[in-house]
């Protein structure tokens, strides 16, 4: 062979060599390499939305090699556009999302023709919670529960909630049960038009996360908690208990994949989020923004999706609505 | 007031430093150049925008995005006087008259006018925004679902002020649009309409695959036929005229058209407030019969409308934490990741960077005059050296680049083109397509907002015309809608009155 043969097989077997190699390297490359897209099934400005911009950083100086989380919000029909979405997603870790109790196993059991199942997610971990509250406008028609009750035997109220299946529409499904009172019900979309509705005197009553009802206490009269124990967040609001109702409720947000999440990103992620949930910072972070941290790791979150599922499989197989 | 006048003076002097500034400048010039590329709209810049605000500073942060925001209103007219193609959907209205002007050789003067126009809109809004915004957010507050509902009714019922002579086609138009609107999912009871079992339309049709597809493919493909060798660069030209326009001539076009863009950028749930100013400039104009052929009055209310939205749609979004257009619905994004919460206690607890943000809606509105108007003639007038030849299909790329990049997704690149043949199909047989646009974008919020109303009477059809407001709204949807046949009647008078009238046909 002449020089220039040599040459050019000796590089050409370098080429090969340097590819092969590359390849090798690809398969243990660092998880994140592109930006992860992380789905918020419901409107800017909510509950869901606050909560996964505040940790969101947290994740990406956890996962390191310059991964970036684009929180990007898919809200509709209470939530079932983006678990659908989430749940259709390729389980390559780049693609993940909120798959929130109670919406999204309510969302599998009450439809007929479902579009996913609890089934169709890889369950990550979750960080924090909110639990339900009751509100009416301050200085409005009802002053405390029980007025609110009184009326409610006499007609029909109007709940505001953000839509079918959400927390809020449960709670007041509960509420109904538990007190004999009469509800319409109200989908208006998300938390903030529900908040809105309230404030301006277009419905009755209405649900809200306490992260949702919070800020807006100068005009909105929170007349009870669905936890079961009052919330630092509102201090002086009563639980539902206190005040004679058994009701505890409220939302997860359940970080989820798509079903056949690789088991090598879904251990680095899930051993994320419980650093983060340990992290002081991301606790105060929390409490600026009246999160109520209730950390899970993966194994935990399965089971307590599973576990609400069969309880809410149980209420709509008795009582449906 | 006092305690105002201080919080407005330190934001001032807080925002006039060396970051924010160059946040503002930069922001400007990115939205302007963004939306000229038709299928990039300013919900689609300020969305790109936003991830990279993440480690910035507030004020830093809030400046880039004011100037994309502002920015973006106004570069979609670009396009839209030099080549009949809107760069955003706000822009429709502007290539009418953009356009003729353009091609009477009055191109730079036009841009420069759109540039003005955004410029006052925007700042007229960015005013309301400093020293109006609870008392503004509290009329927002009296609008509930039935009085929404009319308001979109009424952004509907200004399809029929321009249906022309042929206002079957015109409402088969809209209807059309309408339907387009229902596809997806219901947004009431979460049922799936109208999508053939294609996951991809679960989440309904894109309404920018609908404009970038149809107000694009239709124009170029006109452009191309238009110049006889389309080998040779068109003749149009951008020198700036002096003398075209005169203030005295639009202020007050730009001062109703503003407060439209105010009122229905504090409103949540409406859109589309272009067609709504356009047809009031057209209505009390002395020479109607301009618009459509380079009415100055036409431009100028079309371009600064869009402006006035944007200011204005913050005033729900930092109050009470509801965004008054889909922008603002990213801003509030925004700003949670910067650890604002909206609210009331906004303003008190955190008073510089409220107020000076409204300050940077101003001065970033302020600067269209600079960047819109001079430097885009600058920039943009070398496309149109291009010739027509190797422009279509460069437009026809822009177009593709444009509708993947909402949703990174190719089936919005189809249905793009499905609905540029719509649109040729419509064009052919002389269907007018503005109203699809209008119904597209304003029939599902409308027929949500029925829908909760009557769930919120529980059936009863009253709650629709018992408020105040919704019997105001009434009256103005019946008076647009009898426009046409109005100033048609008015028309005959003046004809049967004396042949000699300066309108006669």
């Amino acid at each position: 062979m002449s020089i220039r043969r040599k040459l050019g097989l000796g590089l050409a077997i370098l080429a090969i060599l340097a590819t092969a190699s590359m390849g090798t390297s690809a398969a243990f490359a660092e998880y994140p390499e592109r930006p992860i897209t992380f789905i918020v099934p419901y409107g800017a400005g909510g509950g869901n939305d606050i909560g996964t911009r505040t940790w969101a950083p947290y994740l990406e100086q956890c996962l390191g090699n310059g991964a970036t989380v684009v929180v990007v919000n898919k809200p509709g029909a209470g939530g079932e556009v983006g678990f659908t979405e989430l749940a259709n997603s390729a389980p390559d870790g780049y693609t993940l999302g909120s798959a929130a109790t109670p919406n999204m196993p309510l969302g599998a059991i009450t439809r007929e023709k479902p579009t996913y199942t609890v089934d169709s997610f890889t369950y990550v971990g979750n960080l924090y919670g909110s639990s339900s509250t009751l509100n009416v406008l301050k200085g409005g028609k009802f002053a405390n529960l029980d007025a609110v009750i009184a009326e409610g035997k006499n007609r029909p109220l109007t709940w505001g909630m953000s839509g079918f299946g959400s927390d809020d529409h449960l709670m007041g499904l509960r509420l109904m049960q538990l007190t004999g009172i009469k509800l319409t019900f109200i989908p208006l979309g998300d938390a903030a038009s529900v908040r809105n509705a309230i404030l301006g005197n277009h419905v009755d009553l209405g649900g809200l996360s306490l992260a949702e009802a919070a800020p807006f206490q100068d005009q909105l009269s929170t007349l009870a908690v669905a936890a079961d124990a009052q919330s630092p967040v509102l201090p002086g609001v009563p639980t539902f208990t206190e005040q004679g109702i058994d009701l505890i409720g409220g939302s997860l947000p359940i970080i989820s994949a798509p079903k056949g999440l690789p088991a090598d990103i879904a251990t680095k992620l899930s051993d994320c989020f419980v650093s983060i949930a340990k992290d002081p910072k991301f606790q105060a972070d929390a409490e600026q923004r009246k999160l109520l941290l209730i950390p899970m790791d993966a194994a935990q979150t399965d089971a307590y999706v599973r576990s609400e599922t069969a309880t809410l499989k149980t209420l709509w197989e008795t009582n449906p609505w | 007031m006092s305690p105002v006048i201080d919080n407005l003076f330190n934001a001032l002097v807080a925002v006039l430093n060396w970051d924010s500034i160059l946040g503002m400048v930069g922001g400007t010039i990115l939205g302007v150049v963004l939306s000229a590329v038709p299928g990039i709209s300013a919900t689609m810049a300020i969305a790109l925008a936003i991830p990279f605000t993440y480690g910035m500073a507030p004020l830093v942060a809030l400046g880039l995005l004011a100037g994309i925001h502002n920015g973006a209103s106004q570069g979609g007219a670009i396009p839209a006087v030099l080549l009949n193609i809107p760069g955003t959907p706000g822009s429709i209205c502007t290539a009418w008259d953009g356009y003729p002007l353009a091609r009477q050789g009055k191109a730079g003067a036009a841009i420069q006018l759109a540039a003005v126009s955004s410029a006052v809109g925007g700042m007229i809004s960015a005013v309301s925004l400093m020293l109006l915004a609870p008392p503004l957010a509290t009329i927002s507050l009296a609008f509930g679902p039935p009085e929404i509902f009319w308001v979109i009714v009424v952004g509907l019922a200004s399809i029929a002020a321009m249906l022309g002579d042929d206002m079957l086609k015109g409402l088969i138009a809209a209807g059309f649009g309408l339907l387009i609107g229902t596809v997806g999912l219901d947004n009431v009871t979460g049922g799936e309409r109208f999508t053939f079992g294609v996951l991809e339309l679960v989440n309904g049709i894109p309404e920018l695959a609908v404009m970038v597809g149809m107000f694009t493919l239709p124009p170029a493909w006109e452009l191309v036929q238009q110049f006889t060798g389309a080998g040779h660069p068109s003749n149009i030209k951008i020198e700036h005229t002096a003398g075209v326009w005169r203030v005295s001539q639009v202020w007050k076009v730009w001062i109703k058209s503003s407060i439209i863009g105010i009122v229905n950028g504090i409103l949540p749930g409406s859109a589309i407030s272009a067609f709504l100013a356009y047809n009031e400039a057209k209505r009390a104009s002395k020479t109607p019969e301009l618009f459509g052929h380079g009415s100055i009055e036409g431009l100028a209310a079309a371009e600064s409308v869009n402006n006035a939205d944007n200011a204005a749609a913050m005033i729900p979004t930092l109050t009470l934490g509801v965004p008054g257009s889909n922008i603002a619905a990213l801003m509030l994004g925004a700003l949670l990741i910067q650890g604002f919460q909206p609210g009331p206690q906004l303003f008190t607890d955190a008073p510089i960077i409220v107020y000076g943000y409204s300050w940077q809606m101003f001065i970033t509105s302020a600067l269209l005059i600079l960047f819109g108007g001079v430097l885009a003639n600058r920039l943009f007038g070398n496309i149109l050296r291009i010739p027509p030849v190797m422009l279509l299909p460069l437009i026809i790329c822009i177009m593709v680049a444009g509708s993947f990049a909402a949703e990174n997704s190719m089936f919005d690149v189809y249905l793009a083109f499905f609905f540029g043949l719509v649109g040729f199909a419509m064009l052919h047989f002389k269907f007018p397509i503005a109203p699809v646009i209008i119904g597209v974008v304003l029939g599902s919020k409308a027929e949500f907002n029925l829908r909760v109303s009557l769930l919120l009477s529980g059936g009863d059809p009253s709650i629709l015309y018992s408020g105040p407001i919704c019997m105001v709204l009434i009256a103005a949807t019946i008076l647009l809608l009898s426009y046409p046949a109005i100033s048609h009647w008015r028309a005959k008078r003046r004809r049967l009155a004396g042949g000699s009238s300066p309108l006669a046909s």
